[in-house]
């Protein structure tokens, strides 16, 4: 089995009532990544891997697979496999001839398709189990009779639609790892879809975030957690603080933003100009609490009052408000923090190089 | 007799009343005995007066046990002739309405277009005309276009007409509970859209087509007015029924009254047994 | 038709569709059409048509006359002119031709004087000729007979506007009979479904149901004739009626009940009340109980529990229990054959059947029919608008 890239050129998707589920959108996926598109349901991920997978046809541009345009190719002539997201598991049909089924398609003898399905079903330890019927099986084998499924026709590209969804939090966190792992040995491109960040973050090469249709973002993990390029990226993956307010004065890499709670800076990733509306994005593990000398390198600082302050064992999170404005620290317990209480005045602060200045579009 | 008795138990009242009559039960369930007293005692009636040597079939007056008019049933060369007849449409029309039928639903629930409803109406109007004139129709369709006199195979026709609307209904039903997403995971896999159907979508019909065929067989053989239009000078095993009921009354319509009986009562309570179990 | 190739591909669609396209034509659309062509075509069978038949019978009668003469030519030893009649009788649709009548073989009778050989050859091969002769003719108008050109076709209204009063009259009834017949079902079966739907356990559910069940799917001959037999001069009532000392068997007293239109009625409404239960009751059933409680809680009347919120919920049940307990009424021929044995007036379903075989007027037939389809439409049409229900709720 050998991974193929995915190229998107220019494809949308508008629905004949006028919606767009898709806008005019260019993508090329790795061959052999795995690849997640992160979203709010409806954000149209969803229909992204519909016209991948050959059943809906773009509205404009085109699809291309290893470099060959899929135009005018259906669903089941396409080097892809779609797992699905209730699994669409054959509910008649025993394990083994679930597994089978695409080689039963494409007229492989009996034989020879049985030795196959039985090979893939031990790749996702599931040896033993094809006699049985899907319905006899938990919910983890299931998933994994799907996987075995869409790996027997040996595709070049695996499409995941939220596969995870329906197994209870213990398991999902099992399957990630078991999924990666089969990704790794296999070599296929995996296009994952899931609007849960941790899922995209923890098992992807690269993640796209997605939002109305459009695709706000592209980067690896990293990229996409401590520098996100829009407003939606921010805030959609992790929590931030926002504080808004307009640009008063930048330099080659910072901006100063003028805000109800007084003057505050960051890294000014759209180049804003003097004028611009803005959002100043922090994350709240970044933001210190600035006490007894702790206010050292801290070059934003904003008064804030304690309304909360929640245990949660490593961590400390300290619910706060300032001006009004609720601002969130995640700080870690190291047990000789500042003995603080509720409805009790605290200085809060930054760094410059932790925060990201972006345009206001709303 | 035993479905009257067994009937009556089930009558006791719903909730038991604070200590009060609650007379709207009451009134209920006395209305609900004199509904089934009136639906089982002609019934009731009948199968008695097959077992009576009356030749005049009668449940009153009594002149002694008999088995004689089923043992002669075989013997009548019309009614088994006519049960032949029967059979032989039943045949037809289930080979008739199925494929009819399972092919008007598939269209049916998969064809999104306006002409959709309209095509609805038609394929199911023959359930909502009157018998005779389906009969009617049949008759004249053949005889002028083709010549073909009415007789065995216009029954079929015509029955299947209606018939093939009630399988329809029954797949259509189906085929809403089917999960499309499976047929989608089909050709994601390789699968042409008719090793699909055959692999995925025939199997899951499959109960239905069992269950259409065997509703498709008693309607066949129960039609009367239909089929009377229809049949022409050559006669079914209810026809036959009906003729002789017009010629006068003889035990052994209350014979044959009886087997029906017995098999509908045989069916019916299986069939409420086994959905049951099932739950 | 995307939706439908990529569902099941080209040539299964196309199967499909080929299936459908004869149910839909060959047993709905075309069958129909063919009564409607009927109901409006009228044969002018006094015309042309009939100075046919005529002609064809005299030629009949002459070829007959040619085969006894050439059989006494033949044979004149044969003194017995009783062959077996050597005419075949018409072919396909065309009207029968006349028998030959006795008479006619006495002609030949003993007319076999058998004189000159010559002559006699002579004269049979003249006999010959012309019987070829007549032939060829019979097939030929035989041919213009059954062809178009000599039945004198028309197109009117006729078979509607000659309908008789008589005729009218029982169309009329009829339509009045059923409509009671729905009407009166209705009422029999509103409690029995609603007690059966909001049974309190599942196994008394079970049970009603079976209860229910079992009528239903004897066959409507059976149950019709459970009532004649109580219905008959010999039957239940009037032994009753006898031991009760009001009428006396043994004179011969006894009413006939059967013969009379209400029998037919009270047998039609055993007949078709079960057609009404059913869909009732499968509306009723899917009513959350709860509504009900809470109106009662509010201390609504059990009337206005029942017209406000349960039969406004039942309202598809009750618009296809109309229908079907309507059209069956109407076009139901099992009940007044069955009931009446021919004693009582007919009823419209009857008088259809009397015009197709008995009057052999195809024509007028097919009009009856259309008439009776027509009803039954409008009676349709109208459920659905007084319901507010479309034919998506009434044939599920």
């Amino acid at each position: 089995m050998h991974g193929q890239d995915v190229t998107l050129n220019g494809v949308s998707m508008r629905y004949p009532n006028g919606f767009v589920a898709v806008e005019p959108t260019d993508l090329t996926i790795r061959a052999g990544e795995f690849f997640s598109i992160l979203g709010p349901s409806g954000c149209g991920k969803t229909t992204i891997l519909r016209m991948i997978s050959g059943f809906l046809d773009p509205t404009t541009g085109s699809v291309a697979i290893g470099g060959r345009p899929m135009e005018g190719i259906g669903p089941n002539h396409r080097p892809t496999a779609l797992i699905f997201q209730n699994l669409a598991l054959f509910p008649l049909m025993t394990v083994r001839e679930n597994v089978a089924f695409g080689l039963e398609a494409r007229g492989m003898a009996k034989a020879e398709r049985r030795r196959r399905a039985d090979e893939l079903l031990s790749l996702v330890a599931l040896d033993g189990q094809g006699g049985k019927r899907p319905g006899e099986l938990s919910g983890g084998q299931r998933q994994r009779v799907a996987v075995a499924r869409a790996l027997a026709v040996e595709p070049a590209v695996l499409l995941l639609d939220e596969p995870l969804s329906a197994l209870d939090l213990k398991l999902r966190q099992h399957m990630r790892a078991e999924l990666k792992d089969i990704q790794r040995k296999t070599g296929v491109t995996f296009i994952y879809i899931t609007h849960d960040q941790g899922e995209a973050l923890t098992m992807s090469d690269r993640v796209a975030v997605m939002n109305r249709g459009r695709i706000e973002q592209v980067g690896d993990a990293d990229e996409i957690y401590n520098a996100p390029s829009t407003a939606f990226a921010a805030t959609f993956v992790g929590e931030q603080n926002r504080f808004s307010g307009t640009v008063v004065e930048t330099d080659s890499e910072t901006a100063l933003i003028e805000t109800p709670l007084g003057r505050l800076s960051g890294i000014n990733r759209h180049g804003l100009k003097r004028g611009d509306n803005a959002h100043l994005f922090i994350r709240p593990e970044r933001m210190a609490v600035a006490l007894n000398g702790a206010a050292a390198g801290l070059d934003n600082r904003v008064e804030a009052q304690l309304e909360r302050r929640d245990l949660e064992g490593p961590f400390l999170n300290l619910l706060m408000r300032a001006g009004g404005h609720p601002v969130t620290l995640h700080v870690t317990n190291a047990g000789d923090g500042p003995a603080l209480a509720p409805g009790q005045p605290v200085p809060v602060g930054f760094r410059r190089k932790d925060a990201i200045v972006l345009r206001a579009e709303d | 007799m035993t479905d009257q008795t067994a009937a009556i138990p089930a009558l006791a009242p719903l909730r038991k009343g604070r200590g009060t009559v609650d007379w709207g039960e009451v009134i209920l369930n006395g209305y609900l005995l004199l509904f089934f007293a009136w639906m089982f005692l002609p019934l009731i009636l009948m199968v008695l007066a097959a077992f009576n040597a009356n030749p005049t079939p009668s449940a009153t007056e009594w002149q002694g046990f008999t088995l004689e008019w089923f043992a002669r049933l075989p013997q009548d060369e019309r009614f088994m002739q006519g049960l032949a007849h029967s059979l032989i449409i039943a045949a037809g029309v289930i080979a008739t309405a199925i494929p009819m039928g399972l092919a008007g639903a598939l269209i049916l629930s998969r064809m999104q277009s306006r002409a959709n409803t309209f095509l609805y109406t038609l394929l199911v109007s023959p359930v909502l005309t009157p018998g005779i004139v389906l009969g009617a129709t049949t008759m004249i369709f053949w005889r002028d276009l083709f010549g073909v006199q009415a007789g065995l195979f216009t029954t079929i026709m015509a029955q299947a007409a209606f018939i093939a609307a009630y399988c329809m209904l029954m797949f259509m039903a189906r085929l809403q509970r089917q999960d499309r997403v499976l047929e989608e995971a089909a050709l994601d896999l390789g699968a042409s859209p008719f090793f699909a159907f055959r692999r995925v979508t025939l199997p899951f019909l499959m109960p239905t087509v069992l269950t259409a065929a065997f509703i498709a067989f008693l309607q066949s053989i129960e039609n009367y007015n239909t089929t009377f239009f229809a049949i022409g000078g050559s006669w079914t095993l209810v026809t036959e029924i009906g003729s002789r009921m017009r010629f006068g009354l003889s035990p052994m319509i209350n014979a044959i009254g009886v087997i029906f009986i017995a098999i509908t009562v045989i069916v019916a309570v299986t069939h409420t047994l086994v959905i049951r179990k099932r739950k | 038709m995307d939706g439908l190739y990529r569902s099941f591909g080209r040539p299964l669609t196309f199967g499909l569709f080929v299936t459908v396209a004869l149910w839909l034509f060959g047993l709905i659309l075309l069958p129909q059409l063919s009564m409607i062509q009927r109901a409006f075509q009228v044969e002018d069978r006094g015309g042309v048509s009939a100075q046919l038949s005529v002609e064809i019978e005299k030629l009949y009668v002459r070829q007959f006359e040619i085969d006894q003469q050439l059989r006494a030519i033949e044979q004149p030893a044969a003194a017995q002119p009783t062959a077996p009649s050597p005419f075949a009788p018409s072919v396909g649709g065309a009207p029968a031709a006349p028998s030959p009548n006795d008479p006619f073989a006495g002609l030949s009778a003993g007319k076999a004087p058998a004189a000159d050989p010559v002559e006699t050859e002579k004269k049979r091969q003249a006999l010959i000729a012309e019987r070829a002769d007549v032939v060829a003719r019979i097939g030929e108008l035989e041919a213009r007979e059954s062809g178009p050109a000599a039945v004198d076709l028309r197109y009117s209204l006729e078979n509607f506007t000659s309908m008789t009063a008589v005729h009218f009259q029982i169309f009329i009834a009829t339509l009045f009979y059923a409509l009671c017949v729905t009407v009166l079902a209705f009422l029999v079966c509103y409690p029995v479904a609603y007690a059966v739907a909001m049974a309190g356990t599942p196994d008394r559910a079970a049970l009603l149901l079976l209860a229910l069940v079992i009528p239903y799917a004897i066959n409507e001959l059976l149950r019709i004739f459970a009532w004649v037999m109580i219905l008959e001069r010999q039957g239940l009532i009037n032994s009753v009626l006898d031991w009760l000392g009001i009428i006396d068997f043994a004179a011969g007293e006894g009413f006939r009940f059967v013969a009379s239109n209400g029998a037919v009625f009270a047998v039609m409404v055993y007949a078709y009340v079960l057609f009404m239960v059913f869909p009732i009751y499968n509306t009723v059933e899917t009513l959350d109980r709860n509504q009900i409680e809470a109106a009662r809680d509010l201390g609504a009347s059990t009337w206005r529990i029942h017209t406000r919120i349960v039969i406004p919920h039942a309202k598809p049940g009750i618009a296809v229990g109309a229908i079907m307990t309507f059209m069956l009424s109407a076009g139901s021929i099992a009940v007044p054959e069955i009931v009446g044995r021919g004693m009582h007036p007919d009823w419209f379903s009857q008088v259809i059947y009397r015009r197709f075989f008995e009057a052999d007027s195809w024509n007028e037939g097919a009009a009856y029919s259309l008439s009776l389809l027509a009803a039954c439409m409008v009676f349709i049409l109208a459920v659905m608008a007084v319901f507010k229900v479309g034919i998506r709720d009434i044939a599920r």
